[in-house]
């Protein structure tokens, strides 16, 4: 499980900065949450790193990821010195001590709100920004030009659900997406 | 010809994010697995929006004394072992951190309604049950029992209760996290105790390892699994 999340340690916004964070999930009900910060991520850089690479994270990212396709693919070896029955008494009863070959894969990638739009790149806001339902939310003026987009009918909401977001829309749209120029208008 | 922002919106992407290789090798889902966590939907929005609405009802009717004299009445009596970080007055509300929302609703808020005089026929008042429940299951049953079907079930009627409920009395919502609150469905595994998660991921692994274990003749581990359950398949 990866966990984001975002720190100012100034008030200008110029010197924030992002950790990410990473715990295991199966290693018993002690451990489990105690986070592992792996990576620190200056928000200084932006600058620096936006002109070769539109987008900022996968420059900090790529690194990370291919660690985990690593882990995934290839494993690595780990020596048991540990009593493997005490592990677990059904699966492993006639795996020979020694040797054994780990693996690991991300499960969850947890965050607040703001975070998650970063790392998956997908919609922070807008009429239907909500990244679970197709939801459409209308726009309420505020004094000036200011004004909030606010999801309402929640009872008709709850009795009719909308249709949840798939990661097969995702990908159809990422294929159109990639084929066609930057901008609003091809 | 429609541009990409108009490709994108439609579906909700606003680039290509690296996770996608993770989808490609082992099918990461970014629409589910990317969760938000309880600290975020719970204490800081939906606790932390009540508890500004009951400290400007009580700022507008002069009962701000009440309010202080019930979080000291209740701190007092608490029992030292809950004693993390407790709400401090109302004064210093803008200063709270998420665990002060949390206690403020899930311990304090009974009492504080009993001296507000607001009953669950008030909106402040009805609302506020909900939300003590909703923290209650999520931060203590859910914590000594786990999560089961029928507790997330539960979870959700609660959290649209509360959604319907603040629309109908004070206005739409306006903040996606708001909508979003709830619980997702894989918690139920997550919340289990740790056997059962080891198991649930060995499953995972398993399916998705089906391929290399077959090429490298862990056979017997495989088919050990299909024994333990019979619809897993490569």
């Amino acid at each position: 499980m990866f966990h984001w999340d975002g720190f100012s340690s100034a008030k200008t916004s110029l010197k924030n900065c992002w950790t990410v964070d990473l715990s295991i999930l199966n290693c018993g009900r002690e451990n489990t949450l105690d986070p592992i910060p792996i990576m620190f991520i200056p928000s200084s850089s932006e600058k620096i790193i936006k002109q070769a690479d539109p987008h900022v994270l996968t420059a900090f990212l790529k690194p990370l990821m291919t660690d985990l396709e690593r882990v995934f693919v290839d494993g690595f070896p780990v020596q048991y010195a540990y009593p493997i029955e005490l592990i677990s008494e059904c699966m492993f009863d006639d795996l020979p001590s020694g040797l054994a070959t780990l693996r690991a894969i991300v499960m969850v990638w947890t965050g607040d709100h703001p975070a998650q739009c970063k790392v998956g790149a997908v919609k922070s806001g807008g009429y239907s920004g909500c990244r679970r339902h197709y939801v459409i939310s209308r726009w309420r003026a505020r004094s000036g030009n200011k004004g909030l987009v606010e999801y309402h009918d929640n009872r008709k909401h709850r009795r009719h659900p909308s249709a949840m977001r798939c990661v097969t829309d995702m990908t159809f749209a990422l294929k159109q997406w990639q084929e066609l120029p930057i901008g609003r208008k091809g | 010809m429609a541009g990409r922002d108009e490709v994108g919106r439609e579906a909700g992407i606003s680039g290509q994010s690296c996770l996608w290789r993770l989808y490609n090798l082992y099918g990461f889902d970014i629409s589910q697995d990317l969760t938000y966590d309880v600290m975020h939907t719970l204490s800081l929005c939906v606790f932390k929006k009540y508890v500004h609405m009951l400290v400007k009802y009580a700022a507008r009717n002069g009962k701000i004394k009440d309010l202080d004299g019930a979080l000291q009445t209740v701190k007092n009596l608490s029992p030292a072992r809950l004693g993390a970080r407790w709400p401090r007055s109302a004064e210093s509300l803008g200063f709270y951190k998420a665990e002060e929302y949390q206690i403020f609703v899930m311990w304090c808020l009974p009492h504080v309604l009993d001296h507000l005089d607001l009953g669950l026929d008030s909106i402040l008042g009805g609302i506020g049950a909900v939300l003590t429940e909703v923290g209650r299951l999520f931060y203590t049953h859910s914590r000594s029992y786990g999560w089961t079907f029928q507790s997330r079930q539960n979870a959700r009627e609660l959290l649209a209760a509360w959604r319907v409920r603040l629309e109908e009395s004070v206005g739409p919502n306006s903040s996606p996290l708001e909508h979003v609150a709830g619980i997702h469905s894989k918690a139920v595994f997550f919340g289990l105790s740790s056997v059962k998660v080891t198991t649930f991921l060995l499953k995972m692994m398993a399916r998705c390892f089906a391929g290399f274990l077959v090429a490298k003749s862990h056979i017997s581990l495989f088919e050990r699994l299909q024994t333990l359950n019979p619809n897993l398949k490569p």
